[in-house]
């Protein structure tokens, strides 16, 4: 299994010399991805805008968004940004997209929500034939263009994960839950005969020293889900153990790239983190 | 905090004892102190663990009243089979609710029977737990909140007591001149026995017991079941008829309120895990409230805790219902297997665990299916099964993505999926076709062979979903330029799909042909075991379902076409059918059952039974084994031998389903299979 860290994007204090430097440390061997997570209404990058700039600052790591809320985006936009992120990182791009749980972004994007699963749907079945068609270019690195990993368990989310993408990534929690979802995105890549296997892909907060301010931004930045917002800091892995402990039960469940995201605007975290992961 | 319970049952009052330490706590019953309703309750040796550890009191006081035992007993009308190693613990309801009253009244819970709980409860606490049962008026009257589902279980149920003890849980099947009836009966006390009669609801209406009394009924049962009683009697407790409801609520709570026990959800009596859900429910609210300093996050996390697990029992339930609701169908199975069955009927014990628990009666089922009186017979994926006059030489089968891909050792039967009867008809560009690549399809036939395993033929046309690109970065992903397509109806498989060209008469007659001759190839190059794709949306599985084929008849073409490849075809031969749309209007499994009976009356020797596909905005209910229920449903009431896979990943999989007679030969997933 691998393991990656988030660049912190949506914590605040982050500016121009920190991103330049995590970027920098991440992409020395310590970690094989660096992830991005999405929300329009609040005050953090925006994703592939930060992406893009990883892929230039980089040259290694894998640059993943985990996960964006596709439907939010014009298709042929996305398609394109992604074919830059792609061709300007030299083919390190891995697009993870689901619908998000955020109702207020899509009235703020002025997308209709009762219709977003349908639109990612439909989305993703475009994503691949613009980029083969390469009429809007640039021509992606990848064969068949970037890594696309799909979020989300109902029955619907796990069918387009299997009919248009190469894997699943997991929301977060236990390794058990983790695992018990894993059991239907096999089940559903064997009904679509798609060969080989899903890429299994999952997250987890972590803070390492400042945990109240790490604790205060999760409380913060989850707010919108009202008493969730708890459980999600309950989950926030805080001390080196816990990480140990979270990344063993992850391989052991079958875990392929388990992405760790930072909570504190501060380049300490990941050198910690990077002591922890070895 | 002031809490007020509504409902005096287990739930309520194991939740009022533990939060009476730090809480005042009123707790209003309607019923008397000593009213009992039910007979014995059964429990888990895992939640006895958990109660001694939640509240030692409660506990030791509970324990002198408990019944251990290890024995079910299984009786098919004069067979009788005794199966051990299954540890179960009972309790009279009775004993249960007197030591949890007894002890709430010691930790100064204020315990009002006989009363309505006031209406107001809301403005006046600052917690309400409604524990009032599965009729619960709190949640009734505020019916928009929950969004509540309920599932109406097609049998008839009544719940006598009786005043002797049976060896353990007895499992009692009579089959009557109105149909089959049962008994789930379990010891509670020394003298005293829960007596549970079940039956369907044909049987119930044959011996007009829809309208009979409460003492006709008794009389009806104790007729029916004398052999069983040895002169006891049943005894009633207003008991009734009724059908087994299993309630989901996706919400436990709102505000100040919140759902405990039955009221919050049900599960089928028969895996006897109702008392025990509304007890764990009862420690995990009070562990919530102690962990959160907000009610409302206390509450989140209560509901988010328990809903996994009791979603897990609920599943099991509906499976463990789901047979006792189709027990005829087994009627044919040997005695063994009838008890294997029952006992694995949940999902929650397999042939490993059944292994450990009862190697007498698991070496009895597996010899019986190897056709041996070994002491030791072959694992159940491991015996060889006889089809249509060809030995394969175990059950497990794979199926090969395309031609190109090594088929590894192990399997006894490997299936080439999606062997396409024209060029037409390729479902991907990777789809092999039967008169382009017989130089290839014989290399390949020959590679199987040399592992041991029998070569099968799926032969296909792709219909609406054929001309797709390869699956390696998606599904049904059709090529650019879109290529013109043949279905039943005009209607494109997604929106990204050519809209196909109708099948006419002498489109009917050419594609016909095309598996004909398909066929004949197929013998040529040296396959043993024909398919006939009639599954998955594609040509022939187009037909059948009203969502791709709404204006004509279904089954006609595809069955006249099955018809036609059976002149030809010697060898065995099967066919393959989704059982399910998984959509709402599409084949159900009623109507794919009739389906699949239509084409065994053509002759085949076994069916693929599989399910889906034949519409993209589909539902399937993906999960471990899912697809195994409409198999088993196909092999037993039809009865003809079934094949099937869908998240099958282990081998203690295969043997539970092969043991228990759901299924004749299982599908690994191809990359486990690879893996194993």
């Amino acid at each position: 299994m691998h393991v990656g860290i988030g660049l912190p994007t949506t914590t605040p204090g982050t500016d121009r010399s920190l991103l330049m430097e995590w970027c920098k440390r991440a992409d020395n061997g310590s970690f094989k991805s660096l992830g991005v997570i999405d929300r329009l209404l609040y005050n953090g990058y925006d994703p592939m805008a930060s992406l893009a700039a990883a892929a230039v600052l980089t040259s290694s790591v894998r640059l993943v968004t985990m996960v964006l809320a596709g439907p939010l985006r014009n298709t042929a936009i996305l398609a394109k940004e992604a074919a830059t992120i792609d061709h300007l990182s030299g083919g390190r791009l891995t697009l993870g997209l689901a619908i998000g749980a955020r109702a207020d972004d899509y009235r703020a994007a002025g997308v209709d929500t009762r219709k977003r699963g349908e639109g990612l749907t439909e989305q993703l079945s475009q994503l691949r034939d613009i980029w083969d068609e390469a009429k809007i270019g640039p021509d992606p690195v990848q064969t068949g263009g970037p890594d696309l990993l799909i979020g989300g368990s109902a029955p619907e989310a796990l069918l387009r994960m299997a009919r248009y993408s190469d894997g699943y990534v997991h929301g977060g929690g236990p390794a058990r839950s983790f695992a018990s979802a894993v059991s239907r995105v096999r089940a559903a890549w064997e009904d679509l005969r798609r060969p080989g296997e899903p890429q299994l892909w999952a997250q987890a907060y972590f803070t390492l020293g400042d945990v109240e301010k790490g604790n205060h931004y999760l409380a913060d930045y989850y707010a919108f889900t009202g008493a969730f917002a708890d459980r999600i800091v309950e989950g926030n892995l805080t001390t080196e153990n816990a990480i140990a402990d979270y990344i063993r039960s992850y391989r052991e469940a079958g875990c392929h790239h388990l992405v760790l995201l930072p909570t504190v605007s501060d380049i300490n975290q990941l050198d910690r983190l990077a002591e922890v992961v070895g | 905090m002031n809490i007020a319970v509504v409902g005096g049952g287990p739930a309520g009052l194991y939740f009022a004892l533990q939060a009476a330490g730090t809480n005042r706590v009123d707790l209003w019953e309607r019923n008397p102190a000593d009213a009992t309703y039910g007979w014995g309750v059964v429990f888990s040796e895992e939640t006895i663990d958990e109660l001694r550890q939640v509240d030692y009191p409660s506990f030791a006081a509970l324990s002198r009243h408990l019944l251990r035992w290890s024995n079910i007993e299984i009786r098919r009308g004069d067979e009788r089979i005794v199966s051990t190693g299954h540890g179960f613990t009972a309790i009279a309801r009775k004993a249960l609710l007197e030591v949890l009253q007894e002890r709430c009244r010691a930790v100064g819970v204020n315990l009002r029977f006989q009363e309505q709980a006031p209406t107001d409860l809301i403005d006046n606490y600052d917690l309400v737990v409604a524990a009032d049962g599965v009729n619960s008026v709190w949640r009734e009257e505020r019916l928009a909140v929950w969004r509540t589902r309920r599932v109406i279980h097609p049998t008839k149920y009544i719940w006598f007591g009786t005043d002797f003890a049976f060896d353990g849980f007895t499992f009692i099947f009579e089959d009557t001149q109105h149909g089959l009836f049962q008994v789930h009966g379990y010891p509670y006390q020394a003298n005293a026995s829960t007596f549970i009669v079940e039956c369907r609801e044909e049987a119930w209406i044959a011996a007009g017991l829809d309208h009979a009394s409460e003492d006709d009924s008794i009389i009806f049962c104790e007729k029916v079941f004398a052999d069983h009683l040895g002169g006891h009697h049943l005894f009633s407790n207003h008991s009734t008829w009724l059908s087994f409801v299993t309630m989901h609520n996706r919400i436990w709570r709102q505000h100040r309120l919140v759902l405990l026990g039955d009221a919050a959800h049900t599960a089928h009596f028969s895996i006897g895990s109702g008392t025990k859900l509304a007890m764990e429910d009862a420690i995990a609210l009070n562990q919530a409230l102690a962990d959160f300093e907000h009610l409302d996050q206390a509450l989140a996390s209560y509901q988010v805790t328990r809903q996994p697990p009791v979603s897990r029992f609920q599943e099991a339930a509906m499976d463990s219902s789901r047979y006792f609701s189709s027990v005829q169908r087994y009627w044919r199975f040997p005695v063994e297997q009838f008890a294997f069955n029952l006992l694995t009927r949940s999902g929650r014990v397999s042939h490993l665990d059944m292994e450990k628990r009862d190697p007498v009666l698991t070496a009895a089922v597996d010899s019986r299916l190897a056709g041996t009186t070994l002491l030791r017979p072959p694992r159940p994926a491991s015996t060889p099964l006889d089809v249509g006059g060809l030995r394969l030489p175990n059950r497990i089968a794979v199926t090969a993505p395309d031609l190109n891909t090594t088929v590894s050792p192990g399997a006894g039967l490997v299936v080439l999926d999606e062997l396409a009867v024209s060029a037409e008809g390729r479902v991907t560009l990777d789809s092999p076709e039967i008169s382009q690549d017989s130089e290839k399809i014989q290399n390949w036939i020959a590679a199987v062979k040399s592992t041991g395993a029998v070569a099968a033929a799926s032969i296909a046309h792709g219909g609406r979903r054929a001309g797709c690109l390869p699956r390696r970065f998606g599904a049904d992903r059709p090529v650019r330029p879109l290529r013109p397509l043949l279905a039943a109806a005009a209607i494109p498989y997604t929106s990204r799909h050519a809209t196909p060209r109708v099948l006419g008469n002498s489109d009917r007659d050419r594609v016909t042909t095309d598996f004909v001759n398909a066929a004949t190839l197929a013998f040529q190059s040296g396959f043993e075991i024909l398919i006939i794709d009639c599954a998955k949306g594609y040509l022939l599985g187009g037909f059948l379902s009203p969502l791709s084929n709404p204006d004509r008849d279904q089954v006609t073409f595809p069955l006249q076409l099955v018809t036609a490849v059976r002149d030809v075809w010697t060898g065995p031969l099967a066919v393959r059918l989704s059982m399910s749309d998984w959509a709402a209007g599409g084949v159900s499994e009623a109507v794919g059952l009739e389906q699949a009976k239509e084409f065994a009356s053509v002759g085949l020797d076994f069916i693929w039974v599989t399910a889906g596909g034949t519409v993209a905005n589909e539902k399937p209910p993906y999960r471990r084994r899912y697809v195994a229920p409409l198999a088993d449903t196909v092999r037993n009431e039809i009865p003809i031998p079934v094949m099937v896979g869908g998240a099958i990943t282990t081998m203690d999989e295969v043997d539970t389903l092969l043991a228990a007679g759901k299924a004749d030969i299982c599908l690994l997933d191809p990359y486990l299979y690879r893996a194993i």
